[in-house]
């Protein structure tokens, strides 16, 4: 059963002038009920523009967006009010995160408040049992944001998003500011809760080996467009993309040193082309059809789908 | 970048003390301006051609002006004209100014844009002229001239509001509780308005120390309050004839006015560092690379 | 016969005297830099790393205090020279790049007044052609390959990891023996970052001496020859890049390594 659909959606900024740009394009996808799906690409690629239109936090230029089979892309201000309580989104942790005048309780209680009609004991149990889930406790409640490190930010931010016990939760980079130590034990706690409360994810993060470790699925995203879709990222992926993006990636064991990590273009502007594959400037393999034609998701295997004219086995 | 950290520090201590300083200043005029009657040492209008000019003695601290009045005590009740005004002045800069401002930015489209286009006329008027211009249809008062720098400059005010909304607009913790199922009011008020006030507080404090010395200009030019009131600005003016020979006429007001302006923009400077809550100054030590666990 | 190291500290000690207390951000740090090697210096933030590459520039301001220790560059003892002649060094003989690229560079000079600048600073003399040419080079060298378009370029007009080879590209020019790099790509994507690494490598191999600072240990493993871990100010281990990955002699290497997955 599908969580969510997307189907065709864009999303463009300064569509009346000559300078328009597309964050996204035309992107399809299905997030499954109960399932960890990573979003993987560079900064740029779309992904956080993609979450934040499934929670309607930007609004798509173009396409529709299925939640739970309801067509919520027209939805109003106020008709998402009512569904917000089933997606949260949990943000990078930095300072900007939240409120600088709100302190830990205020932070939490904002979600709960909107739809919540209990007792102020009742909310402030809830309140402190979530804080407990994500290893902090009650001294917490009247810190600021400013006076808390990045990881106990971190575990706020997951605490406020899942206070509401929503289906769905978006993690935009989660653990990217958060160093190896502590990366771990978050990642950890993430499924632990998943489990606990039967969530869907959706990870986006540039960190493959997190992405690797709990997604169960994961979307490569380049300028905007889904370029591969595969189960785990390892020696099984195809695009040229997916394959720079894993060579660039450096594993932190001198015995696994490599002697490629630069397989793309160097030195080129960052650019969308005007027609074609979204990669063709930077790609090795380049041909006259890359230039011309954009290249559709196709399946590989099962659950293996490739945007790429080079990899399409007719 | 590891000198930040002292210049951090120091400036904090300094800015406090003479936030401090300027505060006090501002309570000194303030009191002396409510218990005017009980301060003052003599009736600021009492005539007595009898004893002008006089130098300071017992019965008269700063000593007369041209027409025997005690200086001391027009100077003391000078300061409830000049507090007065200001402050309503300024209170009234903020009502108009900060809501427009608000909307414009947190609706943006041709809301935005219209409110926009009245800030540029307003904050392009010249002044003097809109002053002439209303003294010369309903004469001459504080009240007029306080109205004036009203009309004119609500809109810095609505300009800076408006660029901090659309700012905050931006920032996530705005788009979480966007996220969390909150009104728009709530937003509004809670978040954006919330984050906004501080740089207002600082800017209406200055702007209060602006006001005084325009109205003070202005009543010197006789635009604004008018002799025989005990009013700073209008002390400067009957002095002038008297520049060189009984300076400390012009003196006195002078350094009441300037006086008054330094402490509100002292306090005004010092009050930034209180309300915006700190970043800590151990962040330059710790970590340069912006990372932190 | 054992190669000298082209930079050498010893037992360096850099204080903050604050107000309640004294922070010692650098404890007596003891470390040794090879030709044509790149050594890592790799601790988390608030060890003290990048006050040390400061240090080494006597850039500390007050608060902050070098107070002991001795760092030779070429035999030549940094310690003992005076401003003038630290400056004559800086960007000469020894060179920085730091994190944020963008933010290093003046934007509102062209990229070919930054490497004016170098020439003005370091070798007087050189006609506008042949300094043209030298750009050219040094851009080339770095992987910059439309030289031209680059140096009419505005630092805003250039990517991070544009911005990031520029700075490089102007430690070449002045001739530098050793380069620090404070985190030099952990603002940059990851393609972008195996490209500036390739480059530091490429360098590297010929004959530059590279102190790589930095927190992220895919790089160090990628990278580095030799490793230095600090922590709260203090070296706490150290040896080949091989030797501290697989047998890590202090408890903080080892959780370093531990929670990697």
């Amino acid at each position: 059963m599908n969580l969510f659909e997307i189907k065709g959606v864009y999303k463009c900024y300064h569509e009346k002038s000559k300078s328009k740009v597309y964050a996204v394009y035309n992107i399809d996808l299905n997030i499954k009920k109960g399932e960890i799906l990573g979003l993987v690409g560079e900064s740029g690629c779309g992904k956080s523009t993609l979450a934040k239109m499934l929670l309607k936090l930007e609004q798509p230029t173009k396409g529709q967006i299925f939640f739970n089979g309801q067509d919520i892309t027209d939805y109003s201000f106020s008709q998402m009010r009512k569904i917000r309580n089933r997606m949260q989104m949990v943000f990078q942790g930095s300072v900007n995160s939240f409120n600088p005048y709100f302190t830990v309780e205020q932070i939490i209680s904002e979600p709960l408040n909107n739809y919540s009609k209990e007792s102020k004991e009742e909310k402030e149990k809830k309140i402190v049992s979530m804080l407990e889930k994500v290893g902090l406790n009650k001294t917490y409640l009247t810190r600021y944001s400013h006076e808390m490190s990045g990881g106990q930010r971190q575990r706020i931010g997951i605490a406020r998003a899942l206070i509401l016990h929503p289906e769905f939760v978006a993690c935009d980079e989660a653990v990217s500011s958060i160093d190896y130590a502590l990366k771990n034990q978050i990642l950890t706690l993430l499924t632990d809760l998943k489990q606990q409360f039967g969530l869907t994810y959706l990870f986006i993060s540039h960190d493959i080996a997190a992405v690797n470790k709990i997604c169960d699925r994961v979307v490569v995203m380049y300028l905007g467009n889904i370029v591969e879709v595969i189960p785990h990222i390892n020696d099984n992926v195809e695009h040229p993309y997916t394959k720079a993006l894993l060579a660039a990636t450096l594993f932190p064991d001198p015995k696994k040193r490599r002697k490629n990590t630069v397989l793309f273009k160097e030195g080129e502007e960052i650019k969308i082309p005007d027609k074609g594959c979204v990669f063709q400037n930077r790609c090795l393999y380049t041909q006259d059809i890359c230039k011309n034609e954009q290249p559709a998701l196709i399946t590989q295997k099962d659950e293996h789908y490739v945007a790429c004219h080079l990899c399409h086995h007719y | 970048m590891v000198s930040i950290l002292n210049k951090n520090v120091l400036e904090k201590l300094k800015k406090e003390k003479l936030a401090m300083l300027g505060l006090t200043i501002i309570m000194v005029f303030v009191c002396a301006g409510i218990f005017a009657s009980v301060v003052a040492p003599n009736d600021p209008y009492k005539v007595d051609l009898t004893k002008k000019l006089l130098k300071p003695c017992a019965e008269f601290p700063l000593g007369t002006d041209q027409l025997g009045r005690c200086i001391l005590s027009r100077l003391i009740y000078g300061t409830r004209t000049s507090f007065v005004t200001a402050i309503t002045a300024t209170a009234l800069i903020l009502a108009l100014g900060v809501p427009l401002g608000m909307i414009a930015g947190y609706l943006g489209g041709w809301i935005d844009n219209f409110i926009m286009r009245l800030a540029d006329i307003a904050a392009t008027f010249p002044s003097t002229l809109l002053a002439l211009a209303v003294v010369g249809v309903w004469g001459p008062s504080i009240v007029n001239i306080m109205l004036v720098f009203v009309v004119l400059w609500w809109a810095p005010f609505a300009r800076i509001v408006r660029s901090t909304v659309i700012k905050l607009k931006e920032k996530e913790f705005v788009l979480a509780a966007v996220a969390s199922g909150s009104s728009r009011t709530s937003i509004l008020f809670k978040h954006i308005a919330l984050n906004t006030i501080s740089p207002i507080i600082v800017l209406a404090t200055l702007r209060i120390a602006a006001v005084i010395m325009h109205v003070a200009g202005f009543s010197f030019i006789g635009l604004g309050a008018q002799p025989p009131t005990a009013d700073w600005g209008v002390m400067l003016s009957d002095s002038r004839q008297y520049l060189t020979s009984q300076p400390f006429l012009l003196f006195w007001p002078g350094l009441t006015i300037t006086l008054a302006v330094l402490a509100f923009n002292l306090f005004g400077e010092g009050l930034n560092d209180f309300l915006i809550p700190s970043s800590g100054d151990m962040a330059v030590i710790k970590g340069s690379d912006g990372k932190n666990a | 016969m054992l190669e000298q190291p082209v930079l050498s500290i010893t037992n360096l000690k850099t204080y903050f005297y604050l107000e309640k207390q004294v922070v010692k951000a650098v404890d007596g740090v003891s470390l040794d830099v090879y030709k044509g090697k790149i050594t890592a210096l790799v601790g988390g933030s608030g060890s003290g790393k990048s006050v040390m590459s400061l240090s080494i520039f006597n850039l500390v301001d007050r608060p902050g205090k070098i107070i002991e220790g001795e760092i030779w560059l070429n035999g030549v003892n940094l310690r003992k020279l005076d401003e003038k002649q630290l400056q004559k060094i800086r960007g000469k003989e020894i060179a920085i790049i730091f994190q944020d690229p963008t933010s290093s560079l003046n934007p509102v000079l062209k990229v070919k007044k930054h490497l004016a600048e170098v020439i003005h600073t370091h070798h007087e003399g050189i006609g506008k052609k042949e300094a043209l040419s030298m750009f050219r080079d040094v851009l080339f060298r770095v992987g910059l390959k439309n030289t031209d378009q680059i140096l009419e370029s505005y630092p805003f007009e250039l990517s991070g990891g544009m911005c990031q080879r520029v700075m490089v590209a102007m430690g070449l020019l002045a001739h530098a023996h050793v380069l620090i790099a404070d985190e030099p790509t952990s603002s940059l994507d990851l393609t972008t970052q195996a490209a500036i690494l390739e480059e530091l490598m490429r360098l590297k191999n010929e004959g530059l001496a590279v102190v790589l600072i930095t927190h992220d240990l895919g790089v160090v493993a990628q990278m580095a020859d030799d490793v230095y871990v600090i922590k709260d100010g203090k070296i706490v281990d150290g040896g080949t890049v091989y030797e501290v990955f697989q047998s890590p002699k202090h408890a903080y290497t080892k959780s370093l390594l531990d929670a990697i997955f």
